[in-house]
């Protein structure tokens, strides 16, 4: 059984990546986690064009991130950087 | 079985516009299982309800087994969607006065078929589900994850091409949510094409593939089986 389990993590922000590895104790495959936040300010005047924004840096930045890695989730934006975490899992 | 191109959807209330999907392209083949993942807002839910022709778009076009549903009326939406289009919510939505039986009996009725044969296919709803004990039972006189496996027998009963599973363990805990899962999971070994919401990224895990959607876009699709 799978199972989603909550990490607290110290001082994660912008330009930080924190790598989490899931051990298996009867497996030698590890699963190998990574955390990164990506800044996607908009620096739009008008609400709808500022998601467009956010979301054409986010995609631009995913588009072109190591293809060894694959998108698990992502949070909303955060703060006035817009500053969105994402979690991959390597391939 | 399901294909949108340029599919939108906006809501307007008073003098506010919200745009909840934009641009929304994908391809579903039969068979297939789908997780639909993102924040909060991103719109999965209402992509959903589009899917299943609970609402129509706004602009772009939709594709259901070769049929252009995109403009129809919530009449014809009606009509197209009774016996071809199961659903499971995450608050199950069973009706509080009616028994497990007649809860699941309430689709074939809908579709005005014969009392034998909706006899028939109860029970071997009640039979694939596991819950025949049950058939006499109240909705509230189950566990969550007893009213979810009604749910789901509901939504089979009819035989549907495509069940849509709104956040499906969302209240449920993590062993009967497991056990929904193994559910949906079976259905689709048999056949069924399955498109799930879900912020849980084990649940998606089941799937063959994940669409991630962020602010009303598809942000990226993950292939992670093939059927």
């Amino acid at each position: 059984m799978a199972a989603d389990i909550c990490i607290p993590i110290k001082d994660f922000g912008k330009d930080k990546q924190i790598n989490i590895v899931i051990e298996y104790p009867n497996s030698e495959k590890n699963d190998v986690f990574k955390l990164e936040v990506f800044s996607c300010k908009d620096g739009a005047e008008n609400k709808k064009k500022a998601e467009d924004v956010v979301f054409n840096k986010l995609k631009f930045q995913i588009d072109n991130y190591d293809r060894n890695w694959e998108v698990v989730q992502v949070s909303p934006p955060q703060g006035e950087e817009n500053n969105i975490v994402v979690l991959f899992r390597k391939r | 079985m399901i294909r949108t191109e340029n599919l939108a959807k906006v809501f307007r209330a008073d003098e506010v516009e919200t745009v909840a999907l934009k641009d929304v392209n994908i391809a579903i083949e039969e068979g297939e299982f789908v997780a639909i993942m993102g924040p909060s807002g991103c719109g999965k839910t209402t992509l959903l309800n589009i899917l299943g022709l609970l609402d129509n778009a706004s602009s772009g076009s939709y594709w259901f087994k070769g049929k252009d549903v995109a403009r129809l009326s919530d009449y014809q939406r009606t009509a197209l969607r009774k016996g071809k289009i199961g659903f499971v919510f995450q608050s199950f939505n069973l009706i509080d006065e009616l028994s497990v039986y007649e809860n699941i009996e309430l689709p074939l009725v809908y579709m005005k078929m014969k009392a034998s044969e909706r006899r028939k296919r109860v029970n071997s709803a009640l039979e694939r589900l596991k819950i025949t004990h049950r058939r006499n039972i109240f909705p509230r006189q189950l566990s969550g994850g007893q009213q979810q496996r009604v749910a789901i027998a509901r939504a089979v009963v009819t035989n549907p091409d495509l069940i849509l599973a709104d956040e499906p363990t969302g209240n449920l805990d993590s062993i009967n949510g497991a056990e929904v899962m193994n559910l949906l999971t079976e259905l689709n070994s048999d056949g069924t094409t399955i498109v799930m919401v879900t912020h849980s990224a084990s649940d998606a895990d089941k799937a063959n593939r994940i669409i991630q959607l962020f602010d009303g876009h598809v942000l990226t699709e993950n292939f992670r089986k093939a059927i």
